[in-house]
């Protein structure tokens, strides 16, 4: 990720314009060369030829799930010729890929590949004179075929367990077929996988309709179609639809943060192109990310979630960024601790939107090239602000160990002196006025950086496990964008109780708003053997909190509003202020 | 993809209800012998074929992660796939487009209608794996199911039939039973004839196997387990009791028809869900028109299977005042007309008391009504159910009727994990508070009550709680 430090920001150069036209032209294979080499070059350990010979055994051993998703299928026996030719397994230990899928890497999916290319060439002599409906007939039982199989083989296999254990799965194909990411195991093993994935959604699009959810058992899986993408979400953690679909509209938010919206052009224009080798690299910045749902409400409140810290400490921050901000003709400007905000400096007729700072601090926080640079500059697409250009991000860490880190960003692509002059004085500022201290001894104490409940005055609903019923609450201020709660403490001390608070607040979330946010419900108490939930839409505030099962409903209301009393009290410490 | 989207808009029916089997079509080429039963049975083969190995395919792909219960429904957008495993690799399937709605309907609802469809057909055939075992072909399967599904199609496709409004009524209890509960010296006239009856020998022989008491939709009494109760009261209630009122209040069309002789060909070829096939034959016996008791003949009665025992009877209805006795008989006893005649002599006396005691309490209880609130109470172990009437529910916003449907859903959710309390407000002045514990659940609907907050409504739910439900919901 060399790229994204200072020195080779230069690298960068050929911005949204150059970048469209450089990936418009020429064949897929140059382009994923070309792109490779301005995404920073590490996408891929193995050599280009060795992973497209294997790809390619791939594309034709699912070529008759391509041909089930209604896509051209005269290239039919050439690729299941290449299929004889270049043994899938083989190829596929050559590039050492596949390896880590949990399923067993390449075996089970080359397996895969096996049965539907045994299948495959009956079935297309008979799909020729076939057109229409009975066309869509034999598509359907062959689909059903293939699915089966793959069932089967990822069945058969002891390591799939573990990967079929996960609580979530996230996949992105192109609608092509072509696999672009995957949350566990690795996008090229699970090509076989993938291709029916595309192959059903292919089918009912044929339908005249668009596949959306199924329901299975405990689990749900969410498809979404976003441009020339198929994202696809699987969960068992009792997490609604909305909330799965928002996470799905969010990983591609994200693919634009790191690609613009002209990878989605790109891959509308060349559909036979490998998506995947435009990732080179970010993928585990996304895997961060998708973990990040399971811990943190901001995606689904559209909020952020402020640092706890001192009054006065919090307006030097403020002053400081904003003058950094000025100075530097920047258009916004974050001071981060880990995945809170210490500052924002913004303009007030463009605020940044929740989901594009949610966006920003996953990519600063999730690569480790930024932690390891003194100061790096890199492009990044704020899909909200636009969804077409690149803003170019000054990243530098105040604090390593504590996550201080100031992000700047211009329009300019010009701007790293600038904004590194800035920046210099900026951390002068700060450090003069104890500012880094304040925050690391904000992190020390308990509750680091958060609200916690033990310390808390009884009368909110604080107190020592035993003491208290309250056991972990989310505050919103919807007018500021931002929310509080408190660090986890006991009884959630435990990760597979803690795991499960979040879909908690999910699940009454998605029942009180719409997904274009209107509110439907404005109270909501649930209780059953492990929890109670209670929410509500007050004037100013939005709650959410959770208590043990068996406290009083009245009790809840109470504590509540004496909580949110409480809260309202402490905003200096807990919010920051509008700026600018 | 303009075409064939166009092309699909024309031609997909509102509502598509399929039977499958699993086992069968895995050669190439015969994926249509999967299909054992469509609505509507003009559906193009290729279509049907499609359908089914689609949802093979999304099965075989949610069983990837969960093997357990692999695809239980599908949402799309602009339809709604709701799968239900019937029998071992027998699969019933629902596909409603979202244009066929009136109103929010939970998958657990339209699941449901699934059941009852496999429960009568059940009641009606046996178990469908014997109709397959019977004729390998699935010949039989298919002309049985043919004629089911077309009826059932009938009920739940049209925005007239039963089955579709009670699915849009937000407070309906769908499969259950529902009960009324009677005066002592009533409840103690109904027991006595239904035991008098159970026990009357007629030629050396008991004809009378069981025994089920209806009046009206409500059930009084039955001889029979839960399930079979709530799928012959099914029956009744889709064909039996439209038939008698239809008898009783016939309309001018049905008059002038009545005489015509055609019409009695006609009948032999009905289903017996249907209610023109089923006829009113002095002194007040229901029969399947086609069967007739003219010339001391013995009246044909339709074969139902009971569940719990396994055995086959004839179902012969009773109809007096508000009420309708449903007699089940022997498989052997031929309904001559001397039976027919000391059936109605041991029991028409009593009965006739009992619909008049009934009407007049009914009357008394304003049929379940509770001023002041909406409400749905099921009772998931006796398949039993007591809800405010539908033309009550009616009057709900829709705004309220979103809220109530959005918790039921809820509860549906939470079927499996035990215990749970759901209270929540509209967004106007709604408040819905639903428990369900154990197999009970209750749904209360307080709209334009004024209360203010949780506690207030939780109180005013408590207190009808404990004046109308006492003890059920602790």
């Amino acid at each position: 990720m060399s790229s994204f430090e200072a020195p080779s920001f230069a690298a960068w150069e050929p911005t949204d314009a150059r970048g469209a036209d450089g990936l418009g032209k020429g064949s897929d294979e140059e382009e994923g060369q070309e792109l490779g080499v301005w995404r920073g070059g590490s996408h891929e350990s193995v050599p280009t030829s060795a992973a497209g010979s294997s790809l390619d055994s791939h594309a034709a051993s699912s070529y008759e799930l391509r041909c089930i998703g209604g896509d051209a299928p005269e290239t039919a026996l050439h690729q299941l010729g290449q299929a004889g030719g270049s043994p899938p397994v083989q190829s596929s230990l050559d590039t050492g890929t596949g390896s880590d899928v949990g399923t067993a890497g390449a075996e089970p999916d080359d397996d895969i590949s096996a049965v539907e290319a045994s299948e495959a060439v009956p079935a297309s002599a008979a799909a020729v004179p076939a057109p229409g409906e009975a066309e869509a007939a034999f598509r359907a039982s062959s689909l059903g075929r293939a699915a089966s199989s793959a069932a089967v083989q990822v069945g058969q296999n002891e390591d799939s367990l573990e990967w079929r254990g996960r609580r979530k799965h996230f996949f992105v194909l192109s609608n092509a077929g072509r696999p672009v990411f995957t949350a566990h195991g690795s996008e090229h093993a699970l090509a076989g996988f993938m291709a029916i994935i595309d192959a059903m959604m292919s089918f009912v699009k044929n339908r005249g309709d668009s596949l959306e959810t199924i329901r299975a058992g405990k689990h749900t899986i969410v498809f979404l179609e976003r441009g020339p993408l198929y994202l696809v979400a699987v969960s068992s953690t009792g997490e609604p639809e909305a909330a799965l679909k928002l996470q799905l509209d969010l990983l591609h938010a994200h693919l634009l943060a790191i690609l613009t919206d002209n990878f989605d052009r790109m891959l509308a224009r060349n559909p036979r192109f490998e998506p995947r080798r435009l990732l080179g690299g970010t993928e585990d910045v996304l895997r961060r990310f998708l973990a990040s749902f399971d811990t943190s409400p901001s995606a689904m409140l559209s909020a952020f979630e402020p640092l706890r810290l001192a009054a006065d400490a919090r307006h030097t921050v403020l002053l400081a960024l904003q003058s950094a901000v000025k100075r530097s003709e920047a258009v916004y400007g974050v001071l981060l601790a880990g995945e809170r905000v210490v500052g924002l400096a913004q303009p007030r007729a463009h605020a940044l939107h929740a989901a594009d700072l949610l966006l920003l601090s996953s990519f600063v926080l999730g690569s480790d090239s930024f932690r390891a640079a003194a100061e790096s500059f890199s492009p990044i697409c704020l899909p909200r602000f636009n969804p077409s250009a690149f803003l170019h991000a000054y990243v530098h860490y105040l604090d390593p160990e504590s996550g201080l880190c100031l992000v700047l960003l211009s329009p300019q692509q010009d701007a790293f002196h600038r904004l590194a002059d800035s920046a210099a004085r900026l951390q002068r500022q700060l450090a003069e006025s104890g500012v880094p201290q304040a925050i690391s001894a904000a992190l020390k104490v308990p509750g680091r950086g958060r609200l916690h409940i033990p310390s808390m005055p009884a009368a909110a609903g604080g107190g020592a496990v035993g003491t208290t019923a309250l056991q972990h609450f989310i505050y919103k201020a919807p007018a500021r964008g931002q929310y509080v709660m408190p660090d986890f403490t006991a009884p959630l001390s435990v990760p597979e109780l803690q795991q499960e608070v979040m879909p908690a607040y999910a699940r009454v979330h998605a029942a009180m708003f719409s997904e274009a946010g209107h509110a439907r419900q404005r109270v909501h108490f649930t209780r059953d053997d492990s929890r109670a939930v209670l929410a509500y839409i007050g004037a100013e505030y939005e709650v959410y909190a959770q208590f043990d099962a068996l406290l009083d409903r009245n009790a809840a209301v109470a504590t509540c509003q004496r909580l949110c009393a409480w809260i309202k009290g402490q905003h200096a410490e807990l919010f920051v202020p509008p700026s600018f | 993809m303009a075409a064939p989207k166009r092309n699909q808009e024309r031609t997909v029916s509102p509502l598509q209800l399929c039977i499958f089997d699993t086992r069968r079509g895995k050669v190439e080429g015969q994926e249509a012998d999967r299909v054992l039963g469509f609505h509507p049975a003009d559906a193009d083969s290729n279509e049907q074929a499609s359908v089914v190995g689609l949802v093979q395919a999304m099965s075989a792909f949610s069983s990837i992660f969960d093997q357990e219960k692999p695809c239980e429904s599908m949402h799309a957008e602009r339809s709604v796939w709701v799968t239900h495993e019937c029998e071992p690799s027998l699969w019933m399937l629902l596909i409603a487009q979202r244009s066929w709605f009136s109103g929010p309907v939970r998958d657990e609802a339209l699941r449901e209608t699934l059941k009852q469809l496999h429960a009568v057909c059940t009641l009606l055939n046996g178990p469908l794996q014997r109709l397959l075992d019977q004729d390998s072909s699935g010949k039989l399967a298919r002309k049985v199911l043919g004629g089911l599904l077309a009826q059932w199609g009938k009920h739940l496709g049209s925005s007239r039939g039963a089955l579709y409004q009670a699915l849009h009524n937000p407070l309906s209890g769908r499969e259950a039973v529902p009960w009324l509960p009677l005066s002592r010296p009533l409840f103690t006239g109904v027991q006595a004839l239904v035991s008098r009856l159970l026990v009357a020998q007629v030629g050396g022989a008991v004809p009378v196997q069981g025994a089920l008491l209806m009046h009206e939709q409500w059930c009084l009494w039955s001889s029979l387990d839960h399930a079979d109760t709530a799928s012959l009261v099914r029956l009744a209630s889709l064909a039996l009791l439209p038939a008698a009122h239809a008898a009783e209040q016939p309309s001018l069309g049905s008059r002038i028809t009545s005489t015509l002789r055609w019409q009695e060909a006609d009948r032999a070829e009905r289903h017996v869900l249907d209610r023109k096939a089923w006829c009113l034959v002095p002194p007040g016996f229901l029969l399947l028109s086609a069967s007739g008791t003219e010339n001391g003949r013995a009246a044909e009665l339709p074969q139902i299977w009971l569940q719990e025992s396994g055995e086959r009877c004839g179902l012969l209805g009773l109809r007096a005042g508000g009420c309708l006795l449903l007699l089940l008989l022997a498989e052997r006893v031929a309904a001559a007309p001397e039976l027919l005649a000391d059936l109605a002599q041991a029991a028409l006396p009593a009965l006739n008391g009992i619909a008049q005691g009934t009407a007049a309490e009914l009357a008394a209880a304003n049929q379940w009504h509770i001023p002041g609130i909406r409400y749905v109470y099921m009772d998931d172990m006796l398949l039993g159910v007591r809800a405010s009437p539908a033309s009550k529910a009616a009057t709900l916003s829709r705004d309220s009727q979103a809220l109530v449907h959005a918790v039921r859903a809820d509860l549906d959710e939470a079927a499996l994990r035990g215990d749970r309390e759901v209270i929540v407000r509209g967004a106007h002045d709604c408040w819905v508070v639903a428990k369900k514990v154990a197999c009970r659940n209750i749904a209360i609907v307080l709209e334009g009550r004024g209360q203010e907050n949780l506690s207030d409504a939780a109180k005013t739910a408590d207190k009808y709680l404990r004046s109308h439900f006492e003890g059920l919901l602790e």
